[in-house]
C-alpha cells in the first residue's frame, strides 16, 4: 500500500551493488549484466515548445500525444480604450497547451483587483500554479483568466468608465483575439475588495453576460445595497448568476459584506457565503485562491 | 508492514550470503548465471503477506443496531452504512459521519434520500475517501429538547460504542455530525457543545432550537480559536425556517465563527434534500481528503 521509505531503497540498492561488485571481484572475466540493474531511464525533459520530435525509442512506442507545456503562462496585453481615453492594461492566464489554432474555445474568468492593488496581486497569491493544478489534475477543462488593471482605483465609482470599458471593450477584445468561448455559460466574473464591488455591479447589471459572480472580501459601493433589489427584480430567477461571497472573520469589511449578503437572503437570491478565518490581506487570499478557482470553474468539468 | 520489511531484509541478506557462498565454493563458471538469476528479480521482491483479495463490491450495506445508553431511558437504535469494500481488519481507519433525521421522520430518512447510493458512487469514482455513516433514530422527536438526551447520548455514548465496534478513526477530525431540520438543530447544538468530539458540523435546512440563539455565544467562548469545527448551513429560499436559520447564521458571523452558508432554490422537503445530499457528502469528505492516499 505505502511506498517504501527512500532511505531503505538506497540501502537496498547499495546492497545490490555490493553483491554485484563481489561477483565481479571473484569472476572478473564473466560479463555480469550489471547494466540491467541500472536500467536506462528514458529522461523525457519537458520541452519548452510543443511539436518537438521525440527521439527516445521508448517514447515512440507510447501513443503519439502532443507534448506541450507543463504549466500555463501569464501574458500582459494592452488595448487602446476609447471609453477610458487611454490604454487599458491587462494580464491573461493561458492554460497549459493553450492552442488558439485548434478551433477549441476556452471559458473565461474575469478577475478584478482591489484598491491599492494591481494585476501583480494575482500572481502574488499564486493564481497560476493553482489554475495549472486544477487543469493538469484533470479536475477541470482548461480555461482562461483575464485580469484587468484599474489604474484609477481611487476614483469614485460614479461616472467611472472602467466598468463600461470592461464589458464594451475588453470582453469583445478577448473574444475576438483569444480562443475564448463567447457564451454566458463560459464567462465568470469576480474580484477582491473594490474589485468585488465592480464585479457585483457588472454581473447583476448585465445578467445576460456572466453565469457566475464571486465577491471576495467585498466592501460594496455606497448605495449598491439599496440598489440591489432593483437589479435583482429585473432578472428572471433562472438567469441569475451563481453567487459566492466570502470574507475573513477578522476583516473590518465583514459588516458591509454581511449587510449585502443579508439583502440577498431577504430577496431570496440563491448564493453561498463563507466566513473564513483570516483578514483583508494577501495571506488570506493566498489561502482562498484554490477555493475561488474551483468554484468559478465548477461547471467547466473535463468531459 | 514491519513483518514485510523484515522479510525483505532477510531476503537481501540471504541473497548476499548466498552470493558470497557461491563465490567461495563453486567454480566461476557456475556463479554468473546463479547470481544473475538472483539479481534480476529483486525489482519485484515477493511480498510477505498474501496479496489481498481484490474487492469487487459495488455498493455498501447497512447494519441495524440498538444500544442501551446511560443517558437515555429507552434504547437508542441506529443504522450503520458501511462503505463499499469495508474492511474491519484492514489498516484503513474509517472516518464517521453521524447523520440525523428530521422531526416526524426516522433513521431510514437519509437512506430514502439516497445518501448511501450517493456515497457508493463517490467512493467508487475515487472522489472521496471511504467513510461510515451512522444514522441514529430519535424516537421521541416531539420531546422537549432540553429534557431529551438524544444529542448528549450520541456524543458521549454512541461515538464510543461505534469506535469500539467498527474500524473507525477515533479522532475528532475524523468525526462529523450533521442533520436536517430538527436533526440539524441537534447537530449544531451537539457539535458546538461537544467540540472535542466532532470536527465538522453540517446543518441542512436548519430549524434551530429556540433558545440556542442565546446559548450559542456561550458555547463559542469555550472553543479555542484554532479548534473551531467546520460549520455548514444550507436552506431553501422558500423554507419557513429561513429567518430562524438566518438569525443563527448572523450570530456566527457576528461572533466571527468561520462557517459557510448556502441558500439554494427550494423549500423544506425531501426533494430539496435529495437534490443536495451528494453535495453534503462531498463537504463532509472534504475534511478527510488526505485519507484518499491511504
Amino acid at each position: 500500500m505505502r511506498s517504501q521509505p527512500r532511505s531503505q531503497e538506497i540501502i537496498r540498492m547499495f546492497l545490490l551493488l555490493t553483491s554485484a561488485s563481489l561477483l565481479v571481484g571473484c569472476q572478473p572475466a564473466a560479463t555480469v549484466p550489471l547494466q540491467s540493474t541500472l536500467s536506462p531511464t528514458a529522461t523525457l525533459l519537458p520541452s519548452p515548445t510543443p511539436n518537438v520530435q521525440l527521439t527516445s525509442s521508448s517514447a515512440q512506442t507510447t501513443e503519439a500525444q502532443p507534448l506541450c507545456e507543463e504549466s500555463g503562462s501569464i501574458r500582459s496585453y494592452t488595448l487602446a480604450s476609447e471609453l477610458l481615453g487611454e490604454a487599458l492594461d491587462f494580464d491573461v492566464y493561458l492554460p497549459p497547451c493553450y492552442d488558439s489554432a485548434s478551433g477549441q474555445t476556452y471559458p473565461v474568468i474575469y478577475l478584478l483587483h482591489g484598491q491599492w492593488q494591481n494585476t501583480a496581486l494575482w500572481q502574488t497569491i499564486g493564481i497560476q500554479p493553482t489554475a495549472d493544478e486544477l487543469i493538469l489534475s484533470g479536475q477541470r477543462q482548461p480555461f482562461l483568466i483575464v485580469m484587468p488593471y484599474e489604474k484609477y482605483y481611487f476614483r469614485p465609482a460614479e461616472n467611472n468608465h472602467y466598468p463600461d470599458a470592461l464589458v464594451q471593450e475588453l470582453l469583445p477584445w478577448v473574444e475576438d483575439n483569444l480562443a475564448a468561448c463567447g457564451q454566458k455559460e463560459c464567462r465568470a466574473i469576480g474580484g477582491i475588495s473594490r474589485g468585488a464591488a465592480w464585479a457585483t455591479r457588472l454581473a447583476l447589471q448585465n445578467p445576460d453576460m456572466f453565469s457566475a459572480l464571486g465577491a471576495h472580501s467585498m466592501s460594496p459601493f455606497n448605495g449598491d445595497i439599496e440598489e440591489l433589489p432593483d437589479w435583482v427584480a429585473t432578472i428572471p430567477q433562472d438567469e441569475l448568476p451563481r453567487i459566492y461571497l466570502d470574507v475573513g472573520a477578522s476583516d473590518p469589511t465583514v459588516k458591509d459584506a454581511l449587510a449585502f449578503e443579508q439583502t440577498l437572503n431577504t430577496l431570496g437570491v440563491a448564493h453561498e457565503w463563507h466566513l473564513n478565518s483570516g483578514r483583508h490581506n494577501e495571506t488570506y487570499w493566498s489561502e482562498q485562491i484554490a477555493n475561488y478557482l474551483s468554484w468559478y470553474t465548477l461547471n467547466w468539468m473535463e468531459e | 508492514m514491519i513483518l514485510e520489511k523484515k522479510l525483505q531484509w532477510l531476503v537481501l541478506i540471504t541473497m548476499l550470503g548466498g552470493i558470497l557462498a557461491a563465490c567461495s565454493t563453486h567454480g566461476a563458471a557456475d556463479t554468473v548465471p546463479t547470481a544473475t538469476a538472483a539479481l534480476t528479480p529483486t525489482e519485484e521482491l515477493p511480498t510477505a503477506t498474501p496479496s489481498p483479495q481484490v474487492c469487487t463490491e459495488t455498493q455498501g450495506y447497512f447494519e441495524y443496531q440498538e444500544i442501551q445508553t446511560a443517558l437515555m431511558t429507552h434504547p437508542l437504535s441506529f443504522r450503520v452504512y458501511l462503505p463499499v469494500c469495508y474492511d474491519p481488519d484492514g489498516e484503513y481507519e474509517y472516518p464517521v459521519l453521524y447523520f440525523l433525521h428530521g422531526q416526524s421522520f426516522n433513521d431510514d430518512q437519509w437512506d430514502r434520500l439516497g445518501a448511501d447510493e450517493a456515497l457508493d458512487r463517490l467512493i467508487l469514482a475515487r472522489e472521496v475517501a471511504p467513510f461510515i455513516i451512522v444514522m441514529p433514530k430519535e424516537s421521541d422527536y416531539m420531546s422537549n429538547q432540553w429534557d431529551s438526551k438524544y444529542g448528549p447520548a450520541i456524543a458521549e455514548e454512541l461515538t464510543v460504542w461505534v469506535d469500539e465496534h467498527y474500524r473507525t478513526c477515533a479522532e475528532r477530525e475524523c468525526r462529523a455530525i450533521g442533520g436536517l431540520s430538527r436533526g440539524a438543530a441537534w447537530a449544531m447544538r451537539t457539535g458546538l457543545i461537544y467540540w472535542q468530539t466532532f470536527g465538522s458540523i453540517g446543518t441542512h435546512s436548519l430549524a434551530p432550537f429556540r433558545g440556542d440563539f442565546n446559548e450559542a455565544p456561550f458555547w463559542f467562548k469555550e472553543i479555542p480559536e484554532d479548534q473551531l469545527p467546520r460549520i455548514w448551513i444550507d436552506i431553501g429560499v422558500l423554507d419557513v425556517n429561513l429567518d430562524a436559520a438566518n438569525t443563527f447564521e448572523v450570530r456566527l458571523t457576528k461572533y466571527r465563527i468561520p462557517h459557510e452558508w448556502h441558500i439554494f432554490l427550494g423549500t423544506h422537503n425531501e426533494d430539496y434534500w435529495q437534490a443536495h445530499v451528494e453535495e453534503y457528502l462531498r463537504w463532509y469528505a472534504e475534511a478527510w481528503k488526505e485519507k484518499m492516499d491511504q
